[in-house]
């Protein structure tokens, strides 16, 4: 009776979280121009402040920095709804997820300064030439996104296998590498277990990372030209810790959810199938989207 | 299981990122229309104005190498340049302005006149669009909307249309729907094939769905 409770409870939890996520990327798009316009001028003011060498311009510009960042991951993109993913799909810690959530989060803002820095080197500085770079990186971001998924995929599939595997009774013979009686033959399963994690760590990242937000491209163009990249760099990392704080708090929320329903559910070998099941799902479609998408860009 | 639909929902989201994207205008351009009449009462032409929002100002003069001390000024030289600069227009550009009358969609010349300013950081563009085909108002109102069709600028109309030439006309503003445009852009990226999107470069034209209708009527003259 009480666990029946718990899980209405949860579901409804659930339920008022999608919606409100939903209702607010709705709100976020309807404004989205004025938003976008809003957070723009902002950004040219500071930026002219700067080269005018303005008092105070520096930490103003530096706060718009990480305003913009937190404001923009609110909306859709910028990496949140991947991380929420993961988290929502695999077990790992609490920990674990902030840790990819920062390095993500850096990480993309790292890439936009490469490009930027990349095209100013090759492409003199040629604006357009460096939003075509991005625009030809994207499709790797995608590539890196459907690997993951199938890495969860497998994962699941081969919980699945695994916990179909019914005990043996009279399970008698030596274990050779012919053996087939279902199930394999594997090193240390915590080591293993470590190196797919660290790969679909990677593969996060860099799903993430190869798409970077126009509006630090902009501004590191816009430094570089004024001969402030050293401040720009900055600028941009900040900007990636706005969209870190958003992005890890996606991915808590997903992961406490996960464990709210596991609590909640009955307990029993009955729920690890339907979990690898899911996982397998999960994967699956990450695959096909992603997949689709990044073939769709290239 | 009700987490069975809010991951996947989160990842149909991640991965319409780039469509999003392109759905996610970078230039804000405020608009000023006249609509110019002829002796005869008839529209001759287009004279339009626009203005480039701050930050997108800064990059154009900034790519051409203009405003070298940053003093917010350009020197009579570097107006001129972008006068010409921004004269070439490329053989598929419309202009980014649409005219409708009697049904059938109004051939416009390409830019004339043009002048060039920059005020309070902002780029300013001003020109004339003429009709070779002058049309008559007393038979049906122009439609005018100003989009661009793939919607990375974002034009704002910015006051009342004017009309110069003739009395007794009117101009309605007919306000865009944004939920609507949203949905129907969303509705159009589902139907491309990914062939369409990727080999044709074809997208979802809804720029217009996302731009008010300036309609300008005439009363019959007697």
């Amino acid at each position: 009776m009480r666990r029946t409770a718990l899980i209405v409870a949860v579901a409804l939890a659930l339920a008022l979280a999608g919606a409100f996520a939903l209702g607010l990327q709705d709100w976020l798009s309807q404004n989205a121009i004025a938003f976008q316009r809003g957070a723009q001028n902002a950004l040219a003011g500071a930026l002219r402040a700067l080269r005018a060498g303005q008092p105070g311009a520096v930490t103003g510009f530096l706060g718009l920095c990480f305003a913009h960042g937190f404001l923009h991951a609110l909306g859709p993109g910028h990496g949140k709804a991947v991380i929420a993913a993961y988290a929502a799909a695999s077990s790992s810690s609490l920990r674990r997820l902030i840790g990819l959530a920062a390095l993500s989060s850096l990480a993309q803002a790292a890439v936009a300064v490469v490009l930027v820095h990349a095209g100013v080197w090759l492409l003199d500085g040629a604006r357009d030439r460096v939003e075509g770079l991005a625009g030809m990186v994207e499709p790797l971001s995608f590539a890196m996104i459907a690997a993951l998924g199938l890495m969860l995929a497998r994962r699941g599939a081969g919980r699945l296998a695994g916990s179909r595997a019914v005990p043996h009774i009279g399970h008698d013979h030596a274990h050779g590498p012919d053996c087939g009686c279902g199930h394999g033959h594997v090193p240390d399963p915590a080591a293993l277990a470590k190196t797919k994690d660290r790969r679909e760590a990677a593969a996060l990242i860099l799903g993430v990372a190869l798409r970077p937000c126009t509006s630090a491209l902009f501004l590191l163009i816009l430094t570089w030209r004024f001969d402030l990249d050293l401040l720009g760099i900055l600028g941009a990392f900040v900007m990636g810790l706005g969209t870190m704080a958003v992005t890890a708090s996606a991915g808590l929320t997903a992961a406490l959810m996960r464990r709210g329903v596991f609590l909640a559910l009955p307990d029993g070998g009955s729920l690890r199938p339907v979990m690898a099941l899911f996982e397998l799902m999960l994967g699956v479609s990450i695959t096909v989207l992603s997949g689709a998408t990044a073939l769709r860009l290239l | 299981m009700p987490r069975a639909l809010i991951v996947p929902f989160c990842l149909a989201l991640s991965c319409l990122h780039p469509a999003q994207a392109g759905a996610h205008p970078h230039e804000f351009i405020d608009t000023r229309i006249t609509f110019r009449m002829d002796d005869g009462g008839r529209l001759e032409a287009i004279g339009v104005v626009w203005v480039w929002d701050d930050l997108t100002s800064m990059l154009i003069v900034e790519d051409l190498g203009m405003d070298g001390d940053g003093n917010g000024e350009l020197t009579g030289e570097e107006k001129q340049r972008l006068a010409a600069q921004f004269s070439q227009w490329p053989e598929d550009y419309g202009g980014d302005l649409y005219l409708t009358w009697d049904g059938k969609p109004v051939e416009l010349t390409g830019p004339m006149d043009m002048k060039a300013d920059y005020l309070k950081g902002r780029l300013v563009l001003t020109y004339l669009r003429a009709l070779p085909s002058r049309i008559d108002l007393d038979r049906a109102p122009v439609t005018l909307q100003v989009y661009d069709p793939g919607y990375y600028a974002f034009y704002d109309l910015a006051g009342m249309p004017e009309v110069r030439g003739r009395d007794g006309c009117r101009v309605s503003i007919h306000k865009a729907d944004i939920g609507a445009a949203r949905k129907l852009y969303d509705r159009l990226l589902g139907q491309l094939t990914e062939e369409e999107i990727m080999e044709q470069g074809k997208y979802p034209e809804v720029g217009g769905a996302f731009a008010d209708r300036v309609v300008l009527e005439c009363a019959a003259r007697p």
